[in-house]
């Protein structure tokens, strides 16, 4: 019998063990522990690194629900299990637009260069918009600097939308724009506004969930600008991989996904 | 592993903004997408028992059924007893024999009906006293709170609860784990990572039911999930497929004419 998908050998392979050996994971959309709005099993760091050797996760790029959330604790909690464990962490630093002090930030990211790939934009979350000015730091030194930015990127948004994705990226075209969750539900304008900037990346945390999506942005797209991501400790890395595993693209883009487009985003951090 | 699937429709919405990008029109392009995926069974719906009405749909999925290959199981849809629309709760347990559908559902919302405890009663007491199973599904049109307030009625029914909340949703579902003994959670939703293997600690695999949601979901998520959970073999068995075939059998329909 085989499962998930007969026509993929790719997904037999994985089958097999769970991961295959030159198919390594990159994830562009990670968390880590504790989080206010849900139970999550499996959060802390150590639990997180089993989890991620058992995916053969190559690259995981974080940022901790604590960093987000918690003013008082920061960027302590992106920095130490960088520091302690590192590949395959790196961390974004949490841009909090409720906490805005940009010097501060600025030296977090230049004392920690070897934790940092980029920052992360939660704007939904905090009610402010991603080109609003007091970000407009961040982005010059994130473009400065060739940096990546994830971005919660959320369909009907009047903070994270793709008319805000559009201002952003057409101002700083040096950053790397990884457009979390790809603008829930408006799939068409996702693809526009990837197509219009070549800065900007479409990553599948929570588009996994509505069959077919990937399908579409494959092919209007290409899956050369799609990266990988699953809002680890919430989703589990195995579900994801499974999905694409599941969708009716080729075995080439799938690997496009899971790591080549990530190894190219990634070399210069390695 | 033998996977039945607890969750599957086809159909056509005519909601054209309901529609998944990929949908099932068909029984047989739901079979094709079994054979596909390695799933030997499951239970299924027909959208047009939301879409035409509970009677046409109803029969229409009994036909169905007849033309595949897979070991499908139907779910039938219920409104309440007093437009007598449907055949009694006396006459019931025959039908879902007849029609290899063993497994009851509803949807509220779109058959307008108030889904409480006393407006089904004579049917929710006819499932509680023959271990007929009722599909309580949160995307047709009954919320977690009914479901809840349903339950509470019928603490021991014999339940599926399909909870459609991908976010990390143990503080919403877990009461109705600990408090209704006779509750299976299908786990199309439940995506967090290590949340089988926690399950399986609190509440063991026999509560656990694999399901996909497909169309609207894929199966590989799932299936793949499951697979490399750190559980027991054993129970990896009994969640991906005979805890639903073992919840079919307890019920009035489970014989030999009906289970393969």
């Amino acid at each position: 019998m085989k499962y998930i998908n007969k026509n993929s050998a790719l997904a037999q392979e994985f089958w097999e063990k769970g991961y295959v050996e030159d198919c390594p994971i990159y994830d562009f959309h990670g968390h880590m522990h504790e989080m206010f709005g849900g139970y999550l099993p499996a959060g802390e760091p150590e639990q997180m690194l089993h989890t991620m050797k058992r995916a053969h996760i190559e690259s995981f790029i974080f940022s901790s629900h604590l960093a987000l959330y918690s003013a008082e604790i920061g960027e302590r909690a992106n920095q130490e299990p960088v520091k302690k464990y590192g590949r395959p962490l790196r961390a974004y630093l949490g841009v909090k637009s409720y906490d805005i002090d940009f010097e501060r930030d600025r030296k977090a990211l230049e004392e920690n260069p070897d934790v940092y790939a980029g920052c992360k934009f939660l704007t939904d979350y905090y009610g402010v918009r991603l080109e609003d000015p007091r970000h407009t730091p961040y982005w010059e030194y994130l473009n400065e600097h060739k940096l990546l930015a994830l971005c919660h990127t959320w369909g009907g948004s009047a903070f994270d939308g793709p008319e805000n994705v559009r201002k952003v990226a057409h101002a700083y075209p040096d950053v790397t724009i990884i457009c979390g969750h790809s603008m829930h539900s408006l799939w068409d304008e996702a693809i526009d506004v990837a197509r219009e900037y070549p800065n900007v990346y479409l990553e599948l945390t929570a588009v996994m969930d509505d069959r077919g999506v990937l399908e579409k942005f494959v092919r209007a797209l290409g899956s050369e600008r799609i990266v990988f991501g699953t809002d680890l400790p919430w989703f589990s890395t195995f579900h994801y991989i499974g999905c694409i595993l599941d969708a009716d693209i080729t075995d080439d883009d799938r690997r496009n996904i899971f790591y080549r487009n990530g190894q190219k985003l990634m070399a210069r951090f390695q | 592993m033998v996977f039945y699937d607890a969750n599957l429709s086809y159909g056509t919405e005519f909601n054209v903004s309901r529609t998944p990008p990929l949908p099932c029109r068909t029984i047989a392009e739901l079979d094709d997408a079994l054979e596909r995926a390695g799933v030997t069974g499951g239970l299924v719906r027909t959208l047009a028992a939301d879409m035409s009405g509970v009677v046409v749909g109803n029969r229409m999925l009994a036909e169905d059924l007849k033309t595949v290959r897979a070991d499908l199981y139907g779910m039938y849809t219920l409104v309440p007893r007093y437009t007598n629309e449907l055949p009694s709760p006396e006459d019931l347990p025959g039908v879902l024999k007849a029609w290899k559908m063993p497994v009851l559902r509803m949807n509220p919302r779109t058959h307008r009906f108030l889904p409480k405890a006393g407006v089904l009663r004579e049917y929710l007491g006819m499932a509680a006293d023959l271990k007929i199973p009722v599909m309580l599904d949160t995307t047709c049109g009954i919320t977690l709170d009914e479901c809840y307030d349903l339950l509470c009625a019928y603490p021991t029914l014999t339940a599926i609860l399909a909870y459609s909340n991908i976010w990390p949703a143990d503080r919403y579902y877990r009461p109705f784990l600990s408090q209704f003994p006779n509750l299976r959670m299908e786990l199309s939703s439940m995506i967090t990572d290590q949340g089988i293997e926690d399950l399986v600690r609190v509440y063991g695999a026999q509560r656990l039911l694999f399901g996909s949601r497909f169309p609207s979901m894929y199966i590989g998520g799932q299936q793949l999930m499951l697979r490399c959970a750190e559980i027991s073999d054993a129970d990896k068995k009994l969640i991906a497929g005979e805890n639903l075939r073992n919840m079919i059998a307890a019920g009035v329909s489970a014989d030999a004419e009906v289970l393969k």
